[in-house]
């Protein structure tokens, strides 16, 4: 139950303990290069600010006593469940943003089930939308030509509604 | 570093491909191909989103993909479902009933089987049937009255000669066409008081756990088709090859 402390790239201090912390592959391989020489000094996370570093954690909190992920050399077993468990679920519940940050925290910071998660939130926005809602949500440019859009519109007829 | 400028994971290749493996098959091959030239080019060019659409690739002779299936698990594209879902609808468009107040709406054109090769052919011919693709496909169809009486039945083998597997979709269109021929023969009428009923047997070589040859095992799916409105299909396994662990 080692406290340590994080430092967020907005130079805020984040006490967290070390069980939870570790829930990051990153942080996990960092502590484990410089030993226990360094404690009392905050770990800094230069890639996430004071905000999202708090909503990870609170992630970690929550999972720190899950099970490790069987290691993912099955890239079949992760597409098999697109369910989120409800916790999971209320605690994507922000704005695009928030979400885009955890997702991006999450990668950097090497927490593969909280980006799965934040992947899984994104594709139910995707889920179900036209090419223009999509881009719509996500603030996505049209490049295609009128030709390409052409194609595309005769490529997809089947699957229209009509 | 911290700036306000949020740079989106779906820029970032690797996380929009996570994202669209979480994606419904059905809506990447539609919607997400359609989004952007980055977004198709990932879904056209990405093994895994390859592999999670079912996209049929030309270039890997049947033989191989025949190697490849050592498993004991029998999938079929969950695809299927959607494409005969959208034929179903449009072919009972020609039925529904005009809205007495907009009378200048055109009266709906019945498809004809031109139309049907022309809209559906394409997404067919581009994803695989089936995993393992199936040595051979059996079709039944058949339309019921109600009260039991058979008023028309189908049957048609799709079989592989000694190179070819039944590999993509494209053995839906002969499903079509068929049901396209009963409803212009007045076989089938929707809204009335039938049923009908396609049954596809798959013949596919699986492998047992603990056993070291492969087996031909039959495996067998029933889709109804609802004759009213909401348009819409059902899809059930009746095999037996879930004891096979048949799409898991």
């Amino acid at each position: 139950m080692a406290p340590m402390k994080l430092l967020s790239s907005d130079n805020v201090e984040i006490e967290v303990e070390k069980e939870v912390a570790e829930r990051s592959v990153l942080i996990k391989n960092m502590l484990e290069d410089v030993g226990d020489t360094t404690v009392g000094a905050p770990i800094p996370i230069p890639n996430v600010n004071e905000g999202v570093l708090r909503k990870v954690i609170e992630w970690c909190e929550h999972h720190r006593n899950d099970p490790p992920q069987p290691a993912d050399e099955d890239s079949d077993s992760r597409k098999k469940s697109t369910d989120i468990e409800e916790w999971d679920q209320k605690f994507m519940q922000v704005d695009q943003e928030m979400l885009f940050e955890i997702i991006l925290a999450a990668n950097y910071l090497d927490i593969k089930p909280l980006l799965d998660v934040g992947c899984k939130t994104v594709a139910n926005m995707i889920k179900g939308k036209s090419p223009e809602e999509i881009r719509k949500t996500f603030n996505i440019q049209n490049d295609f030509t009128p030709e390409e859009e052409d194609q595309i519109r005769r490529e997809n007829e089947w699957a229209e509604d009509r | 570093m911290s700036g306000p400028t949020t740079c989106s994971p779906l820029l970032i290749t690797e996380l929009l491909e996570t994202i669209l493996l979480y994606t419904p098959p059905a809506t990447v091959v539609t919607a997400c191909r359609a989004v952007c030239h980055r977004w198709r080019e990932l879904v056209d060019a990405s093994p895994l989103l390859k592999r999670h659409t079912w996209r049929a690739d030309p270039n890997i002779p049947a033989r191989r993909r025949r190697l490849k299936a050592v498993g004991h698990a029998f999938r079929r594209n969950p695809l299927l479902s959607d494409i005969l879902a959208k034929f179903w609808k449009r072919l009972n468009a020609v039925y529904a009933p005009v809205d007495d107040g907009d009378t200048t709406a055109p009266p709906a054109k019945a498809l004809d089987n031109n139309e049907v090769v022309r809209l559906f052919r394409p997404v067919c011919q581009s994803y695989q049937l089936a995993d393992p693709a199936p040595a051979s496909v059996l079709i039944r169809l058949a339309v019921q009255r109600q009260n039991g009486r058979m008023l028309a039945r189908y049957y048609r083998s799709v079989s592989s000669d000694s190179t070819r597997q039944v590999v993509d979709l494209e053995v839906l269109i002969l499903l079509m066409k068929e049901m396209l021929q009963l409803q212009q023969q007045k076989l089938y009428l929707p809204g009335e008081r039938n049923s009908v009923v396609a049954e596809l047997q798959y013949s596919v070589l699986l492998r047992r756990p603990g056993e070291t040859r492969r087996r031909e095992v039959a495996i067998e799916e029933r889709i109804s088709f609802q004759c009213s409105e909401p348009w819409g299909i059902s899809v059930m396994e009746t095999s037996s090859g879930r004891a096979y662990g048949a799409s898991d």
